[in-house]
């Protein structure tokens, strides 16, 4: 039953979310640290025309990472920790550089380039996950990452009509990774 | 009126929905919905968060209003197509109200787009593109000759800290710093660790450490020059140069930008941006408007529209009801009362319309009073007429029959009633042999202008039948001519009976007056040859032998003829009971079968054929019909006899004929032919045939003559049957 429902919820979000701008997962690895388990991560921004030519334009677009950490269940996981990456990144034409906005944190940085940018978003590295205490040696745990291109950021003129330009599906599949213990 | 009590009551307690609060709450959501999204639509509004939240609310409000716009032309099809009350009105009103509410709207929803479209275009023009490209470039041009001027400023502190040691650096990097004005300086070690560093904040004890891509350009480079955007110290300027020494290291220098040049370059900036994100939603923007406008317009039509519905609905119930009840007054309730729900002019409608129906109920009760009595006296001329044993035919103005009595039926045997509607003319196609009847009477409608009197007479199922007919014209109060009554009686019976009488007292005469004095000739003839027979010559003897022999066997002649009216006249003894008639026939042809010259042949049904009689009667009737074709045929020809079953009028009859080749009977023969005393031959007394009658009527039979055949003489008697 449980493979059947994921079956249907891969083809569904591969039907939804099955994109050529669509962000990607290039590569989840998950460590052990000294009392809780890191995450490195490698994410590909794929940005459309539309969305470079907004951004040069002054547009900010924002991206949420979540990232979960899950528990198999009989019929569906359940979630034991949720963590969410907000980055926001705009383009400063006077200064002709990229900010890359953290908006948990709020911390920003500046980049001459949007390769740059990217590339900084584009790596997560040793992102603090769940207290290995909390992991059972006899249970199965995965982790699920899903990168949402946030539509709602986006100025309210173009809002509506994002959800159903294929130039704005910039967001990732959900991407499951077993959790090594 | 307790039906009525009722109905008010039903009325009274039924919840009425509050349309018109209904209506204003409606409106009053859809106004703050629209006011809500318009509001969402500007960018600085807060309400910016939900404006794709309140976009797809007023969306689903509209698929919802829409549906209920959708269920109300779905039954307002139907109520059409059933023709069902106030439905054409409603229909008419609708499309009147949607036509009114829609071409204003979309004149103003055409004039609003191209106002909006022409108003976002006027923002954006090459004057104001260029202006805003100069801007930024002059702001750029600005800070880039401060970046030179660091550049050039950081090269010479660079060479100056050449050679020199890391102590010595470190305690020259505070005067370094405050000759070139800048807020922070530190010397890193080609692995980018910092050997010394300076800040003009006491408290930031550690320098600003360049990203991996910052050290990446200033190895490629040698130096590297950016803006900084710090949260605490606002715009820097960040320089890196090599110090070109034995062992590299790197020099960065933090640079302030003054505040007020900041400010406009953050102004520029931010309005650059801002003038750029506009230009690039330069359509997003029309769209965005036309969407919202359009939702506007949309929301606010269906809203109107299935107010439109509702109201008029509203509006048009008392119309509905009166139709209704103008319908029921048509199909004759003229009890109906409706409910008077407001005091305005169609509260009044439905108040008159109550009144008229009262009125009417009232006279429509003495209508039908009269009518029951109407009836009822029309009911009792029925009966009389249907109890009458004289048919009666009343036609009307156009000789159509108009009403037909049972008797007429029973007289006829034809349904008469059932030609209502028809002429006596079109009775004849079905009933062809009642021809001559209905030609005559038809006459008499036509020409007769008075009342007239005749007697017809006409081949019925049962032979020869009398009608003594009456016609009476009818005329209106206004003296037209309205129709005529025809009555009618049978009186073959009483014709008969007459006919009868008079030959049974002819009879009787003809013994008391004709036999009696008979005896007293014959003996007196017998007395004459007697006593003078012996006393005449041979040859007077011989004369008078031949005299007194003519007088007796005259006066035997005489005696036998009487002897045959007495017994014609007197009533017969019958001795009934069930005879073969197959059987009986055949006796009696085997006694003529060898006697003549004349052929005799049979065709009988398969079937005997039995019936209840007197035998000795129907013998006769046999020897009188044979006799009668032998003495037509002169001893020679042929007798046809045929026996079989008909059916008439549900009763099943044996049908005996009997045909001649004989000379046949001519019209005034027929008419006369079973009469006593009328006969063609020369020996014949003429009771033969009319006692053949009398025995075939004493039997419930008929007898006629078949006229349709014309090779000689030819008879068809019909007897009830019985079940042997």
């Amino acid at each position: 039953m449980k493979v059947v429902i994921l079956l249907f919820c891969c083809l569904l979000s591969n039907v939804a979310g099955a994109n050529e701008f669509s962000t990607e997962i290039t590569n989840i690895n998950v460590e052990l640290g000294a009392d809780r388990y890191e995450l490195n991560m490698d994410i590909d921004f794929n940005l459309s025309p539309i969305a470079k030519e907004a951004l040069q334009k002054g547009i900010a677009l924002a991206w949420a990472v979540k990232i979960k950490v899950q528990q198999g269940g009989l019929l569906w996981d359940s979630s034991l920790q949720e963590v969410v990456l907000n980055y926001q990144i705009q383009n400063h034409a006077l200064l002709n550089l990229y900010s890359v906005r953290d908006l948990k944190v709020g911390n920003k940085n500046m980049f001459s380039t949007l390769a740059g940018a990217l590339d900084f978003m584009s790596k997560v590295r040793r992102l603090s996950l769940i207290d290995k205490k909390r992991i059972e040696l006899d249970q199965d745990y995965s982790i699920a990452v899903k990168v949402m291109f946030e539509h709602e950021a986006l100025p309210v003129p173009i809002r509506p009509f994002s959800y159903f330009d294929s130039q704005w599906m910039l967001s990732s599949r959900w991407t499951l990774w077993p959790l090594q213990k | 009126m307790d039906a009525f009590k009722s109905l008010d009551i039903m009325a009274i307690t039924k919840i009425k929905f509050p349309v018109r609060l209904s209506i204003v709450i409606l409106f009053g959501l859809i106004l703050l919905s629209l006011q809500l999204m318009s509001t969402a639509t500007q960018e600085s509004s807060e309400l910016g968060d939900i404006y794709s939240w309140l976009l797809v609310g007023n969306s689903i409000g509209s698929i919802v209003l829409f549906i209920l716009i959708g269920i109300n032309v779905y039954s307002l099809a139907r109520a059409l197509k059933k023709r069902e009350a106030g439905s054409r009105l409603t229909t008419r009103m609708i499309s009147l109200f949607v036509v009114l509410a829609i071409v204003p709207a979309a004149i103003v929803f055409y004039f609003s787009v191209q106002f909006l479209n022409q108003g976002i275009d006027s923002w954006f023009n090459v004057e104001i593109d260029r202006a805003m490209e100069d801007a930024l470039e002059l702001s750029e041009e600005s800070l880039d000759q401060r970046k030179r001027l660091h550049l050039k400023q950081t090269r010479k502190l660079a060479q100056e800290v050449v050679g020199k040691s890391q102590t010595l650096i470190a305690l020259e990097m505070g005067e370094l710093r405050e000759r070139v004005e800048a807020t922070e300086i530190a010397l890193f070690s080609r692995q980018g660790h910092v050997i010394a560093s300076n800040s003009a904040d006491s408290n930031d004890l550690l320098p600003l450490l360049p990203r991996e891509h910052v050290w990446l350009q200033v190895r490629q480079n040698q130096e590297y020059v950016t803006f900084n955007q710090m949260e605490e110290d606002g715009l820097l300027i960040q320089v890196i140069v090599l110090v070109d020494d034995d062992e590299p290291r790197y020099l960065q220098v933090l640079f302030p930008v003054p505040v007020r040049i900041a400010d406009l370059a953050d102004s520029i900036d931010f309005a650059f941006v801002r003038y750029q994100e506009m230009t690039f939603l330069r359509n997003s923007l029309k769209s965005s408007f036309l969407l919202v406008l359009s939702l506007i317009l949309l929301l606010s039509l269906l809203a109107a529209i299935w107010v439109a519905f509702v109201s008029i609905r509203h509006i048009v119930a008392p119309v509905k009801e009166l139709v209704k009840g103008t319908q029921a007054v048509a199909s004759g309730n003229y009890r109906q009362q409706l409910s008077v729900v407001s005091q305005d002019d169609l509260g009044f409608l439905v108040e008159s319309f109550n009144e008229m129906t009262l009125r009417i109920a009232s006279s429509q009760g003495e209508t039908k009073a009269a009518g029951i009595e109407v009836e009822q006296q029309r009911a009792y001329l029925e009966t009389v007429l249907s109890n009458l044993t004289a048919g009666v035919i009343s036609f009307g103005a156009s000789y159509k029959i108009r009403t037909a009595n049972q008797a007429a039926y029973r007289i006829l045997h034809i349904p008469v009633s059932h030609f209502v509607g028809q002429t006596l003319l079109d009775v004849i196609v079905l009933h062809p042999q009642l021809t001559q009847l209905w030609e005559s009477i038809q006459s008499l409608l036509e020409q007769a202008e008075e009342a007239w009197q005749q007697r017809f007479a006409f081949l019925g199922p049962n032979g020869r039948q009398e009608l003594l007919c009456r016609g009476t014209p009818l005329f209106s109060p206004v003296g037209k001519r309205v129709g005529t009554i025809v009555v009618f009686d049978d009186v073959t019976d009483l014709i008969q009976a007459q006919k009868n009488a008079a030959w049974g007292e002819v009879a009787k005469r003809l013994a008391h007056e004709i036999k009696n004095p008979l005896t007293p000739i014959q003996l007196s003839a017998e007395r004459l040859q007697h006593k003078l027979a012996a006393e005449l010559s041979e040859t007077s003897a011989k004369i008078l032998q031949r005299s007194t022999q003519t007088i007796v066997n005259q006066v035997e002649a005489m005696k036998s003829m009487v002897d045959d009216f007495s017994e014609y006249a007197r009533p017969s003894k019958k001795q009934v009971e069930v005879i073969n008639l197959n059987q009986l026939i055949n006796e009696v042809l085997a006694l003529y079968i060898l006697q003549t010259e004349i052929r005799i042949v049979t065709v009988f049904s398969a079937e005997n054929i039995a019936i209840e009689a007197d035998p000795v009667s129907i013998r006769q009737v046999l020897h009188n019909l044979v006799k009668n074709a032998q003495e037509a045929m002169d001893g020679t020809g042929k007798v046809e006899i045929k026996l079989d079953r008909v059916m008439r009028n549900n009763t099943e009859y044996a049908e005996f004929s009997i045909y001649d080749n004989g000379c046949g009977l001519n019209e005034t023969q027929l008419e006369t032919v079973f009469e006593p005393y009328v006969t063609t031959k020369a020996k014949g007394t003429g009771l033969g045939l009319a006692i053949v009658k009398k025995i075939i009527e004493e039997h419930g039979g008929v007898i006629w003559v078949d006229t349709a055949y014309n090779k000689g003489a030819g008879f068809i008697i019909q007897l009830p049957t019985v079940l042997i």
